[in-house]
């Protein structure tokens, strides 16, 4: 069935930003492979980089975006979790260990180093600090009359979905600690994906129990009710929640649990 | 029959007695805190009053939502509670008299055969058909509730190993839920055809007794994980490994 909404674009923000951030990866993976650490710098971390790139572009290129924006809150939803989750969470797992550092040339680490900007970014990494904007960023976006109103104004839209990535990124460098700064212990890390769990599913419950439509915007389509469509876009944000915290949660519980049982046993 | 009406299942009833009274007889040498034994009536209530009050009228005459609501009540919480109920000495005995053969990886697939058999259309219908076989389905899940608890409050699992079997629990059993939050037809031919109550249609019935159950579910759970959690935390507390200066 060929869809009206249903178009690929390529906002030139978007773009750019995409290619920065390749940019940024390709030179830092290459001069580790240059000094002659290939095992830090595989092609395997490559690939998993270009997947998150490419999980969160479609998010923002492809017709997920077009149809989220003007056919169905599943696919915002979507979008919001592609961008704000499995793409920053695969491409900060890519990066994670001397490549994290190798992102920024030395000609630019060196002076932000020094800058106040190191001081705000640690501030930003407090884990109650990170975690509570994410939570914010969550339910104030969610609020029907905010989430309508960036539908109707691409300026908001944008600011929205920069709101998500950044959110995602601190959280997200939280869980993983691609840099080792260990901020958080493993259960710390644990209770930080339990605690995002949580929130994603106290939303879910809204949308997936709500009688009615939130959300004035969208009045269903594609053969699907409004009603319906909400209830979906919770279940996407259950389900993507279920697989990235979950495969971390699990991640990170696996050498304990097969330590405790080599204890018992 | 109203929808006020009282319905028995007065095999549960006999059951509840019996428990509470072997409950006061091992309390006898092994006094219990009010709130062990205030838990352990607790569960003993919610399952003897879900199965004997207008509640089971419902569950089994007019409503699949009250029916779900009942199987949540008996399979999840009930014996949740019935368990901590126990002092550490009732459960060293139940340890020693065949308790400590319910590994968690028995344990996890035995209750999602019995959540999942019990809810399967077949067994469903005969069940609310026959009428005494509600006891069996009843009974399946209270048993299997018992067993899917028993590794968690037993205290035989490490937390990371608590946390992953309920991460896996609470995954595995949420199909179900999900399922009749979305089904568009009546899945159980039986409440297609009921007298029906509030002005729920079979379908919209259905749709609210897996919201229902998958709510439940979500803070049972969440509830159970936070506490695991914050256990786990305490443990790195003790050991140290909290005390990086990073790590704050």
């Amino acid at each position: 069935m060929v869809v009206a909404h249903a178009a690929w674009s390529a906002p030139p923000a978007v773009v750019a930003t995409a290619a920065l951030a390749a940019a940024l990866f390709a030179q830092g993976w290459l001069r580790l492979r240059r000094r002659g650490r290939p095992d830090l710098a595989s092609w395997g971390r490559a690939a998993l980089f270009a997947l998150g790139l490419a999980v969160a572009l479609a998010g923002l290129v492809s017709p997920i975006d077009s149809l989220g924006e003007d056919d169905l809150l599943s696919m915002h939803m979507l979008q919001h979790v592609l961008i704000g989750d499995l793409g920053v969470a695969l491409a900060l797992v890519a990066v994670r260990g001397p490549l994290f550092v190798f992102l920024l040339p030395a000609a630019i680490l060196g002076p932000i180093a020094r800058s106040p900007v190191r001081r705000v970014l640690s501030t930003l990494l407090r884990p109650r600090v990170a975690f509570g904007l994410w939570a914010l960023n969550l339910g104030v976006w969610h609020v029907p009359a905010l989430y309508d109103a960036a539908l109707r104004h691409d300026a908001l839209h944008d600011f929205e979905h920069a709101c998500w990535v950044i959110a995602g990124l601190l959280t997200w460098t939280l869980l993983v600690d691609p840099g080792a700064h260990g901020r958080l212990t493993v259960g710390g890390r644990v209770a930080l994906a339990a605690a995002m769990f949580a929130c994603g599913q106290l939303l879910t419950d809204v949308l997936v129990f709500s009688f009615h439509g939130l959300y004035p915007a969208y009045a269903g389509s594609h053969g699907i009710s409004a009603h319906t469509d909400q209830q979906l876009a919770g279940v996407v944000m259950m389900a993507e929640q279920l697989l990235t915290l979950g495969t971390l949660v699990a991640v990170l519980l696996l050498p304990r649990i097969r330590q405790s049982r080599f204890v018992t046993a | 029959m109203s929808a006020t009406s009282f319905s028995f299942e007065y095999a549960y009833l006999v059951l509840a007695a019996a428990a509470a009274a072997a409950y006061a007889w091992a309390a006898r040498s092994d006094r219990p805190s009010r709130g062990r034994a205030a838990l352990f009536a607790l569960g003993i209530v919610l399952i003897a009053a879900s199965l004997n009050s207008p509640l089971e009228t419902i569950a089994a005459k007019r409503l699949l939502l009250i029916h779900l609501l009942q199987n949540a009540l008996i399979a999840d919480i009930a014996p949740l509670f019935l368990l901590l109920g126990l002092t550490p000495s009732m459960r060293a005995w139940l340890s020693e008299h065949g308790a400590s053969r319910l590994r968690a990886r028995y344990a996890l697939p035995a209750w999602l055969l019995a959540w999942y058999g019990t809810h399967i259309a077949g067994f469903y219908t005969w069940a609310l058909d026959t009428g005494w076989a509600l006891n069996i389905e009843h009974a399946i899940l209270i048993a299997g509730g018992l067993v899917f608890w028993w590794p968690i409050v037993s205290g035989r699992l490490s937390s990371p190993a608590a946390l992953a079997y309920l991460g896996a629990g609470f995954v595995g059993s949420s199909f179900l839920g999900l399922a009749l939050t979305f089904a568009s037809r009546p899945l159980y031919p039986f409440y297609a055809t009921t007298p029906r109550l509030w002005g729920l249609s079979p379908v919209r019935d259905q749709n609210l007794g897996g919201i229902l159950m998958n709510a439940e579910q979500t803070l049972v759970f969440l509830i159970v994980i936070g506490w695991f959690v914050w256990r786990l935390l305490e443990e790195e507390h003790v050991s140290g490994a909290d005390r990086s200066p990073a790590a704050r």
